[in-house]
């Protein structure tokens, strides 16, 4: 359902379950981002909830001309600075158990085997993007898992498009070292 | 390759260029192999992009959209009952002063009512009671003190109807 009549009907008729779907189409991609800003699961999740509860709170006075997603992800990026602001935490990564599980069966199946390289790849892939600069890997984040034009992604930041243009290029420029480095160790 | 035409090769990737930026792009990527390696990068990002869509993990059984809507719900529930406590509030005023009234009273008052009482089978309603009072004491200083506390009542309801969320 298009997000304007969601938003209608949650706004006008109290539909809690247009709300859950409003939010929940964004609820993953949103995460993502969120995780590639704190790399913590607990924060990240702090910040969902906090992002959520504003977002709904707030939505009574949403303007249409801006876009929603763009909108959720300026709420969602604000709750994840102040979290990161407020615990004095800068980017923490994770021990890569916490973040990708661990299965004790992996080493005996060839089959579970193949998901421990998988896991091993996206971890060095996560390693990668979490050495850019917080500028530039937020850019590259909201394009990539958030999925938002670059025009849109200026608004969330609220700089002008040339300068995540430039950011984007030059996160582009660092990242391909960065992820040879990773994979080839 | 210069840093304008980088930024319109991002935006031709992105699908943000207009349709005579994407001719020029399409034109240049046909002659210009620095260009065509360019995009060639850019695309594999979104390589990039498929790979991470699993990471990180996270609990699918989990709704946020879900958590915050309940918990908006859990956080509005007071307010029905702060308008049932508030209007619980004036009914006792209203009641405490009509009763305060009728000690006061002169007995030919309490007679007429008695009388009407006795002479009535339906019993003499709240409303019914407070108007008669109303029209034959309009200078009693209980039924100021009653209108007061009514106007009162008035405007704390009115103000309750005109919280947020309500």
């Amino acid at each position: 359902m298009d997000d304007s009549l969601l938003i209608r009907k949650f706004c006008s008729d109290g539909d809690g379950d247009a709300a859950v779907e409003l939010l929940g189409k964004y609820q993953r991609a949103l995460y993502q981002f969120i995780w590639q800003m704190l790399h913590h699961s607990q924060d990240c999740e702090d910040a969902m909830q906090e992002t959520f509860s504003k977002a709904l709170l707030a939505l009574p006075r949403y303007r249409e001309e801006n876009h929603f997603k763009s909108w959720l992800f300026r709420i969602g990026r604000n709750e994840a600075i102040e979290i990161i602001r407020r615990r004095r935490r800068t980017v923490v990564a994770e021990a890569p158990e916490e973040c990708l599980g661990t299965d004790p069966l992996i080493d005996r199946q060839p089959a579970a085997r193949e998901v421990m390289e998988q896991r091993e790849r996206l971890q060095s892939l996560d390693r990668a993007i979490a050495q850019l600069p917080d500028a530039e890997r937020e850019v590259l984040a909201l394009r990539l898992q958030g999925d938002l034009p670059f025009k849109e992604i200026a608004e969330v930041i609220n700089i002008p498009i040339g300068t995540v243009l430039a950011r984007m290029h030059r996160a582009k420029k660092r990242l391909k070292p960065l992820l040879e480095s990773e994979l080839n160790e | 390759m210069d840093s304008k035409t980088e930024d319109d090769l991002l935006l031709h990737w992105s699908g943000e260029a207009d349709p005579k930026l994407s001719a020029e792009i399409e034109a240049l990527l046909e002659k210009d192999p620095a260009a065509q390696r360019y995009l060639d990068e850019l695309d594999q990002l979104n390589v990039l992009r498929d790979e991470l869509a699993d990471l990180p993990v996270m609990n699918s059984s989990r709704s946020f959209a879900l958590e915050a809507v309940t918990a908006r719900k859990v956080t509005r529930f007071p307010l029905p009952w702060i308008a049932a406590a508030a209007a619980a509030a004036v009914i006792a005023v209203i009641a405490v002063g009509t009763k305060s009234w009728l000690h006061e009273g002169t007995s030919q008052v309490e007679e007429v009512v008695v009388k009407e009482k006795e002479s009535s089978n339906e019993p003499a309603t709240r409303a019914k009671l407070s108007k008669r009072l109303f029209s034959t004491r309009p200078q009693d200083p209980a039924l100021e003190r009653i209108s007061i506390a009514r106007d009162r009542a008035r405007k704390l309801r009115t103000e309750l109807n005109h919280l947020p969320n309500s």
